[in-house]
């Protein structure tokens, strides 16, 4: 037996509760020999280690583990596994037959913010037949049938078992199955053949929770976490990395009990990261939510903005490998040329989005600069200090966002804003707000956030100074509540190196990854498991892919809480 | 698969193109089904809610249909206004995500995206329909258009009973599609033909074994917890809502079959469509007044077809959201006086412009813009052209309930109210009383013989009876 290599955050927080246990954990024959029971998801007797419920787990001392809430797959998921699994690329016409995922505190794929509407079930019922028009049913019958497309109780439980099995992201339950062969038999009966049959029980599928959401085992009778099986880990691991289901590789790797052990888990992390197509959909979307992009307004420069960003961030990660967070210092902009123009350099040669240095170009410094970003930061067209404030408390320091101001201090706030010289620069008006007891006791903990982006206007256009003349400042504070001890900074330079060498900022990053991964919002209760994911990844050099293992070898991402 | 609708006329295009505002009102009335069966009796219970943004002035209210309620005049004599209303159970300082979610709940929210109780149309649909309603209806309907809510509880009007809430359509094309989008076409003996009634077994074999996964994994035995149940039961319920869309059964065909179905429209191009759900910040995006209308009254006259062909009964219709954020464009002249939208929004909306810097004018004739499309809505509803089989109209056989979320510049008072219809079960006039939003929901409900004690939940007592309101 091999042992389990852990992180070293881990070592000390995972823990085995032996009663009952057999083995070590994370040895290679656990699912071999905790054979799957029959009713357990994928349970059919004999479908191998996959389905093995993990082994209890002690999370670090103090830590609470995410209650089990299910996850329905994003649109862009659902779009992606269809693609990848029945190889169907939905068209912009289908794919507007489903909402677009709402997000009202972070990222879409939340699992508490998910919402289902009629809407939506109606868009699933609707593409479940386009789906299967579309695809190519002879390789898919061939796959999930073979030559067995008789409509006997044999060929149809095959193909239903088969046809699941593919869905399902693991073995099809015996009731299960016992259900779609019944709606097989029924189709039969209403005088279709077996064709029509079957594409009757995959677009049943297609609607079915078991595809839809990501499903595990939340009731066994006994309240512990514990490691989730091969099957739930695979999903896991799929959607963090590719937003897709698992390929068949991965499958095999669950079902032969693998991904119930750290080599087994890494082995497969490091075999998934390298499809340079699939694992970019994953970091875009998460730079899309992180930084709001989709909530750009609507304009000339959306798109552009979107795309440039997400690039920066793409090459970031997958060209210049670099570490994460040196996204906050990097040089590098990937522009239009319309953009170009707007930094003040003059556009490159060629077409579409091309790579500038920023090193001569005056203010600008890293991902939060790039002016998408700082429109997203903004409110509207103008450079609230407040708005941008509340934006970097939530994003990049991970606290909670302050509450609006009490409506009994309207009036107060009214008075205040109309008796400000008309001329006053953002900062003037903020240094005043600061000053005041009613205001300060709230605005010292996220304005001085915004301070270095001054010279940014509400759309990221570089300036020194205002409409009014105002010469406009760059230099201020990091205050004590967000990261311990007061710093001051001169400007964006000084400001980036606060925001790289901050353990906050650090811990910041680490959670907006580990909430991606997840798909659930953490909270302080959590805080003893993730403590320690900064300083995992940064040891194997801060980049995405050490990131990734460090994610997948948590035991928050591991575990489950049963009842 | 594409359903082949009969049509009661030729196929009219609605709106063509850009910029083409002015086109097309009434441009549905002819569209209207003449020979629509009035399903519908006299004793057909609906609830429909009729929602605007940002209030009215207490003043104004009491200007009755001298001020920005003058659209409401032609509607007089089956109208209950209420002019001294509060909802001060929102509490929590009283910002328009406070306030929005009692609107038509009458109990204090749980949180930004949970109402504190259902709202009173689900409360009517639940108290009548214990089984769901028949397979023929809509479930609830509900659509709009509006910008800027940064949660549910400023952007949606419906709430089911655990306090989730029902998103509003913004899309007429998808209006239309839910409410016709699966009327079959006749056959010659009036019901749907042999192969279609083929291919509807087979959908319904296929939603059925659909709904049978859900619940097997919401009951009791399922291997799932009880908030990923929960998770699972809202889209349950969701395909409950488009069952009669997926896969009607041939019951509800036969009878959908007598409703004549419009022509789908076309949306009007503009953005509003697809702009998030929760807006951010304070953009306020520019629309002209006109194009906001032109779709506003698209929505009003599905909603005034589907009532006749009784699809559906229960629902709400919204005329922009809480603390909504849309910058409206163009010149609006009512009252004697213009309106300039584009140059008076100096902040970006009305809701700053006018609602926080108190500009009782611009506040007047911005709302009666509103009230003129919620008159609208109701002018299509009150058609004497069409009767039900009482011999009213359908707004006489619906209970409409209008409300705000606030009253004068963001008080949680003289929040503005009104019923409307309401099968000639409530007197008509202006009451000018102190109440509360509970006091006029308990009573427009009571008539129907719901007790619904509207406010315990959050201990609101009101003032009880409203005297004089009941016929």
């Amino acid at each position: 037996m091999k042992a389990l290599r852990l992180p070293s955050s881990v070592q000390t927080a995972l823990a085995v509760l032996l009663a009952g246990c057999m083995g070590e954990i994370g040895t290679d024959t656990l699912g071999i020999d905790n054979p799957s029971p029959p009713d357990e998801p994928g349970g059919n007797g004999g479908a191998g280690g996959g389905t093995a419920p993990g082994m209890p787990i002690v999370l670090p001392m103090g830590a609470s583990p995410l209650p089990a809430l299910v996850r329905r797959l994003t649109k862009e998921e659902y779009t992606y596994t269809v693609q990848d699994v029945l190889g169907v690329k939905l068209d912009a016409t289908l794919l507007a037959l489903l909402p677009d995922d709402r997000s009202s505190e972070g990222f879409i794929n939340l699992a508490e913010g998910q919402t289902v509407s009629a809407e939506m079930a109606l868009g699933y019922g609707k593409l479940a037949p386009e789906i299967t028009a579309r695809m190519d049913w002879a390789a898919f019958l061939g796959r999930a049938a073979g030559t067995c497309i008789q409509a006997t109780n044999a060929c149809e439980d095959g193909f239903v078992r088969k046809a699941g099995q593919i869905l399902f992201r693991r073995p099809v339950r015996s009731e299960e199955a016992t259900a779609y062969t019944g709606l097989f038999a029924a189709v039969v009966g209403h005088g279709a053949d077996f064709n029509a049959s079957a594409k009757a029980v995959l677009e049943a599928m297609l609607q079915a929770p078991q595809f839809l959401y990501r499903l595990e085992v939340e009731r066994t009778g006994k309240k512990e976490t514990r490691q989730v099986s091969g099957y739930e880990m695979a999903s896991r691991i799929s959607y963090l990395l590719w937003a897709s289901a698992p390929d068949d590789a991965l499958y095999a790797t669950a079902a032969a009990g693998r991904l119930t052990t750290a080599p087994g888990i890494a082995a497969e992390v490091d075999r998934m990261l390298k499809d340079a197509t699939r694992t970019r959909r994953v970091t875009s979307r998460f730079m899309r939510d992180w930084m709001k992009l989709d909530d750009l307004p609507v304009g000339a420069d959306r798109d552009a903005y979107i795309q440039t960003i997400t690039m920066l961030h793409q090459n970031h990660i997958w060209t210049d490998k670099a570490p994460l967070l040196e996204a906050f210092r990097s040089r590098k902009a990937y522009l239009t040329a319309r953009l170009a123009t707007a930094y003040g350099l003059t556009p490159a040669a060629g077409t579409g989005i091309q790579m500038y240095d920023l090193s001569a170009t005056p203010g600008r410094l890293g991902l939060l600069t790039q002016p998408g970003i700082v429109t997203s930061m903004s409110n509207a067209d103008t450079n609230s200090i407040v708005s941008r404030g509340l934006f970097l408390q939530a994003r990049i320091f991970c606290q909670n966002a302050t509450a609006d101001p009490p409506e009994s201090l309207r009036g107060a706030i009214d008075q205040f804003l109309a008796a400000q010289p008309k001329t006053a620069s953002q900062r003037q008006i903020a240094d005043t707000r600061l000053g005041r007891a009613e205001c300060g006791v709230c605005h010292t903990h996220f304005d001085p956030f915004a301070f270095a982006f001054e010279q940014f206007d509400g759309t990221g256009r570089y300036r020194t100074k205002d409409e009014h003349g105002n010469v406009l400042r760059t230099d201020g504070w990091l205050p004590e509540s967000a990261i311990g001890e007061r710093k001051d900074y001169r400007g964006v330079e000084e400001y980036m190196d606060l925001l790289v060498k901050a353990p906050v900022v650090q811990q910041c990053l680490a959670q907006k990854n580990l909430e991606y991964a997840m798909g659930r919002k953490m909270t302080h209760e959590q805080w003893p498991a993730m403590a320690g994911l900064y300083g995992d990844f940064a040891q194997q050099g801060g980049r995405y892919d050490s990131m990734v293992k460090a994610i997948t070898a948590n035991p928050l991402f591991q575990s489950i809480v049963t009842q | 698969m594409a359903t082949t609708f009969r049509k009661s006329m030729d196929r009219r295009t609605f709106l063509r193109g850009a910029g083409t505002v002015a086109i097309g009102l009434p441009f549905l009335e002819e569209m209207m089904p003449r020979r629509a069966v009035a399903a519908a009796t006299s004793g057909t219970p609906r609830l429909v809610t009729l929602f605007f943004g940002l209030g009215i002035d207490k003043n104004q209210q009491n200007e009755g249909f001298a001020g920005p309620l003058q659209p409401y005049q032609p509607f007089a004599n089956k109208m209950s206004l209420f002019t001294n209303v509060s909802m001060t159970q929102a509490g929590g300082g009283g910002g328009h995500i406070e306030a929005s979610p009692v609107l038509f709940v009458g109990e204090k929210k749980v949180s930004n995206s949970r109402a504190g109780a259902a709202s009173i149309d689900q409360v009517m649909k639940n108290f009548l329909h214990k089984d769901g309603v028949p397979p023929t209806l809509v479930n609830t309907l509900t659509s709009g258009l509006w910008y800027r809510a940064p949660a549910p509880a400023m952007a949606f009007r419906v709430w089911n009973p655990d306090g989730t809430n029902r998103v509003p359509i913004k899309r007429p094309s998808k209006l239309f599609d839910t409410l016709f989008g699966s009327v079959p076409p006749p056959s010659g003996g009036g019901g749907p033909d042999p192969a279609v009634q083929k291919q509807l077994r087979i959908k319904r074999s296929v939603l059925d074994t659909v709904v049978g996964q859900y619940t097997a994994l919401r009951g009791d035995t399922s291997y799932l917890g009880a908030a990923s149940k929960q998770k699972l039961d809202a889209h349950f319920q969701g395909i409950r809502e488009v069952e009669r869309l997926l896969a009607p059964a041939e019951t509800t065909v036969t009878a959908m079959t007598k409703c004549t179905v419009p022509t789908k429209p076309t949306d009007p191009p503009i953005a509003e469509y697809d702009r998030p759900t929760y807006g951010a910040g304070f953009e306020a995006p520019k629309i002209a007044w006109q194009d906001f209308q032109t779709v506003y009254r698209l929505h009003a006259d599905l909603w005034a077809m589907a009532l006749r062909c009784d699809l559906v009964r229960f629902g709400n219709l919204m005329f922009e959201s809480a603390g909504g954020h849309t910058h409206f464009m163009g010149k609006y002249t009512a009252l004697g006086q213009t309106l300039d939208f584009d140059t008076t929004e100096a902040r970006g909306s009305q809701h700053d412009s006018y609602f926080h810097a108190n500009l009782a004018t611009y506040v007047r004739l911005y709302q009666h813009f509103s009230q003129t499309n919620l008159a609208y809505v109701l002018g299509k509803l009150n058609d004497p052209t069409f009767l039900e089989a009482n011999g009213k109209t359908v707004l006489d056989n619906t209970l409409v309930v209008i409300g705000t979320e606030y009253g004068q510049n963001h008080q949680l008072s003289n929040v503005f109210h009104a019923i409307v219809g309401g099968h000639g079960h409530f007197k008509p006039g202006t009451y000018a009383m102190p109440l509360n939003a509970i006091d006029i929901y308990n009573a427009a409900l009571r008539p129907y013989g719901i007790d619904a004690k509207i406010g315990s939940k959050t201990g609101v007592t009101g003032a009880g009876d409203i005297p004089g309101l009941l016929a």
